[in-house]
């Protein structure tokens, strides 16, 4: 787990790092479209440019995120082979055993690749340089509009952060659990089947009588303080956007919206080119 | 006179058929220390949580500082009354220590501006000062405790309660906490101080004891009166502290004691 | 069966920016039969300390002898569950380890993963739920319904039923009532005069001096000093340098010994004790 970049905060100080989260999941949202769409080469060498920019930028290592395709690869694989037997487009390649390999069925397995390994990098950039906590006020902020639908986005932003706030609680108690069951003769690794399912039974269900008793106290605690999920609230941590913010956002969208133009209208760099001169 | 707490008649049960808290008439006097003593399922800390409205009675009133709780009055209750719980875990909500602090602050809409001055000078009373970033996995018990006094303080209540909030903690922890709350009496002379809990040298130092037994009020009075009925309490699972627990041995046997203050029992005692 | 540590030392999490070193060349032996507590401040290396015994852990160096297994640093746990059997351990709040539907069944679970058979199991059963105060009527009833206080002695059952030598107790009184500790204490007073070595980790110093024969005090990963409790609690730079409060019988008893009265402190362990010697030295007639 520690060597996987993806999902993970990595505390550094980057300007990444200081960007608003909301400039953060915006951008990842317009990027992740623009992978996603019809494109050109120049779109390719624009977006990868970017990304690899934005990793640098983020202090995240290239290495950490072929970390993360690894599992990928068998996917890959078979992508690969799928794609040769069935893509039969384009120029000829070259001939193994007299079985043809066209060109398109490569370009389609590496676009495939790349579009990918891009949106992993660009995932990690986010959450990378944003701390969990941030990225759950950033939705719960993006997500509020959605208040007049009676969209609960403060409820599940609160159930979130106090979900985050309890996870080294909880893997505390569950190395508790699995030693006092241990020192009960609980051994994960021999036994038949039904034995093992009944030692993971001994794990899961006091873990889960002791989560329901910590959520009754907690809703006490909350409750006892004052507070009213309905009710109106001020906050402590507030989200303030600043003109980097802005500014990087368009950037952003700039990268996305020409990489849809190369998708859309090929020729378009040509053209303008051609106009201005 | 207007009682910090006065209930009547109060009634509830966890499951039918087993009565929790039974036809209880409490009277907290405003300004006082009461220790609510009692053994495990003698429904104290189920009383406590009738008082803050997080349980609801069968039958019977609850009245803080002369309010009747009811579904309409129960937030404004809350804001009089603050709690602190027995597992320093379970109610430890922020993600740092500031961010705890600033949840009851969040809840009854202190203006940003005003947080960050508050959450200090609530920090610093408990001693938390430094350890404001700190999140709660760094934390020992007794410290969460403090943090959890601070959040109640800074609600500026007209009473607080303690529910068993030092059982759950190692030794230190208990000392940490237990010092807390005299210094609390010490500088708002005027809060009502409650403590709940089966830990009778908590008990020595209340102004009052009420002794729960089977959700009803078994004896009422000053720590002397009901350390002086030794085998009453024995008898409801209870004990009493060491000096009267030798001042009574030794009473038996002829050795008469008055006073249950050690310097004094030693000096009548090598003479 | 006795317990033997030689050099062992303990490291969490090593090579690592959270390594910590829990244990410092721990040299100890635990005699059998005896009633021993394990005290300390809190980070001290109690906890890591008795996790040895039934082979939670392994030395990072060093070696722990348990009657006729030897664990050496860094063993794998194969073959070591057989220890389980023999050191029985009871966590804090043990009533969060019970999870079957019956009373009956979870006690049975520790007997079943050491492969006993289940007459065997039926007929201890039996005898163990009343050895920890409860009777059979609890036997076929849900764990899950019954007080904080009854769900330890259904936890405290499941270990005994594995019939160990060695029964080590991570702070078993926390949170009782003072009849329910007591009761406790006596159950595990009632245990070790049956035979059974008795490894108690406490801050309850009553405790200590009333039921222990033998006291160890950890400071820091190190054993500051084994000995009577008497001889613990005498021993004041030593108390003072812990933070540690002596029981009040004998604070009290060292307070009258100041202001003249002649008392054997070694006879003192809890306050009936403390007055009988006040009656004594003052001459009183039984």
């Amino acid at each position: 787990m520690k060597q996987l970049a993806l999902g993970r905060y990595i505390p550094y100080d980057t300007i990444i790092h200081r960007l608003d989260p909301r400039a953060k999941i915006i951008g990842l949202g317009a990027l992740l479209i623009a992978i996603f769409l019809p494109m050109t080469a120049w779109g390719y060498g624009l977006l990868i440019a970017f990304t690899l920019l934005l990793l640098k930028l983020t202090k995240v290592k290239l290495v950490s995120v072929y970390r993360s395709l690894k599992p990928m690869w068998f996917m890959m694989l078979f992508l690969f082979v799928f794609n040769v037997l069935l893509v039969r487009s384009g120029e000829i390649l070259f001939t193994i055993f007299g079985y043809s390999v066209y060109q398109n069925a490569i370009i389609q397995t590496i676009s495939i690749f790349l579009r990918l390994s891009m949106m992993v990098s660009i995932t990690t950039v986010l959450t990378a340089s944003t701390k969990p906590l941030d990225l759950t006020y950033g939705l719960e902020s993006l997500f509020s509009p959605l208040k007049v639908i009676r969209f609960p986005a403060h409820e599940i932003a609160m159930t979130i952060s106090i979900a985050l706030r309890f996870i080294p609680t909880l893997l505390e108690e569950t190395e508790k659990i699995m030693k006092a069951q241990a020192s009960r003769g609980v051994d994960l690794n021999e036994g038949k089947l039904n034995e093992k399912i009944t030692a993971i039974v001994s794990l899961i269900i006091p873990l889960f009588i002791s989560s329901f008793q910590r959520s009754e106290d907690l809703a006490n605690a909350m409750e006892a303080r004052g507070y009213n999920p309905s009710g109106k609230r001020t906050r402590y941590r507030l989200l303030k956007w600043a003109n980097h913010d802005t500014g990087a956002l368009i950037i952003v969208l700039l990268i996305a919206g020409i990489t849809l133009l190369f998708g859309l209208y090929p020729n378009w760099l040509n053209e303008v080119l051609v106009w201005l001169v | 006179m207007t009682y910090a707490i006065e209930t009547k008649d109060l009634c509830f049960s966890y499951e039918p058929g087993k009565i929790t808290v039974d036809h209880l008439n409490v009277k907290i006097k405003q300004g006082s220390y009461t220790v609510i003593l009692g053994r495990n399922g003698s429904g104290k800390s189920t009383f406590a949580k009738l008082v803050l409205g997080l349980l609801s009675p069968e039958s019977g009133s609850i009245h803080v500082e002369g309010i009747e709780l009811s579904p309409e009055t129960v937030y404004e209750i809350r804001n009089k009354v603050g709690i602190v719980f027995q597992n320093p875990d379970n109610q430890f909500i922020g993600a740092t220590v500031r961010d705890d602090i600033a949840f009851g602050l969040e809840n009854h809409m202190v203006p940003r501006e005003k947080m960050d001055g508050i959450i200090e000078e609530y920090a610093e009373k408990v001693g938390m000062v430094k350890a404001l970033d700190k999140e709660p996995s760094h934390l020992s018990g007794g410290q969460k405790q403090r943090v959890a006094i601070a959040g109640v303080l800074a609600m500026s209540p007209n009473i607080v309660i303690f529910d068993e909030a030092t059982s759950m903690l190692d030794p230190k922890g208990k000392r940490d906490v237990k010092e807390m709350m005299n210094h609390l009496r010490k500088t708002f002379p005027s809060l009502t101080v409650i403590s709940i809990t089966h830990d009778v040298d908590v008990a020595r130092f209340a102004d009052e004891i009420i002794v729960f037994n089977k959700g009803k009020i078994y004896a009422q009075g000053t720590p002397e009166e009901i350390f002086s009925r030794e085998s009453e309490l024995v008898a409801i699972h209870l004990d009493v502290p060491f000096c009267h627990k030798l001042r009574s041995i030794l009473d038996k046997r002829g050795i008469s004691l008055s006073d249950c203050d050690e310097e004094e029992m030693v000096k009548v005692l090598c003479r | 069966m006795s317990v033997i540590f030689k050099a062992v030392t303990y490291t969490y999490l090593p090579k690592t920016p959270y390594e910590h070193q829990a244990l410092r060349d721990i040299n100890l032996t635990l005699d059998q039969g005896k009633f021993i507590a394990i005290i300390g401040h809190t980070g001290s290396g109690k906890s890591t300390l008795v996790q040895h015994i039934n082979a939670l852990l392994t030395p990072s160096t060093g070696e722990v002898q348990v009657d006729d297994f030897v664990i050496h640093a860094n063993d794998k746990p194969k073959g070591l569950k057989k220890l389980r059997k023999k050191a029985g351990m009871v966590f804090q709040f043990p009533e969060y380890q019970l999870f079957e539907e019956t009373v009956y069944k979870d006690i049975m679970f520790g007997p079943k993963n050491f492969k006993e058979d289940t007459k065997t199991i039926d007929e201890k059963i039996h005898s163990i739920i009343q050895l920890v105060g409860l009777d059979e009527s609890f036997l076929e009833r849900s764990p899950f319904e019954l007080s904080g206080g009854q769900k330890r002695r259904v936890a405290i059952a499941g270990i005994l039923a594995m019939e160990p030598d060695i029964l080590i107790l991570d702070e078993p009184t926390a949170g009782l009532d003072p009849r329910g500790a007591s009761e406790m204490m006596q159950l595990f007073q009632r245990l070790n005069r049956l035979g059974k070595t008795i490894i108690l980790v406490t801050h309850e110093m009553d405790y200590v001096l009333q039921y222990c024969d033998e006291a160890i005090v950890l400071k820091d990963g190190q054993v500051a000093k084994q000995a009577s409790p008497a001889e613990v609690f005498s021993d004041e730079s030593l108390l003072q340098a812990m933070s540690i409060e002596a029981p009040d019988c004998l604070r009290f008893a060292k307070k009258l010994q100041k202001a003249g009265l002649s008392l054997d402190l070694s006879l003192i362990r809890n306050t009936e004790s403390l007055a009988e010697a006040i009656l004594q030295a003052k001459g009183v007639q039984r």
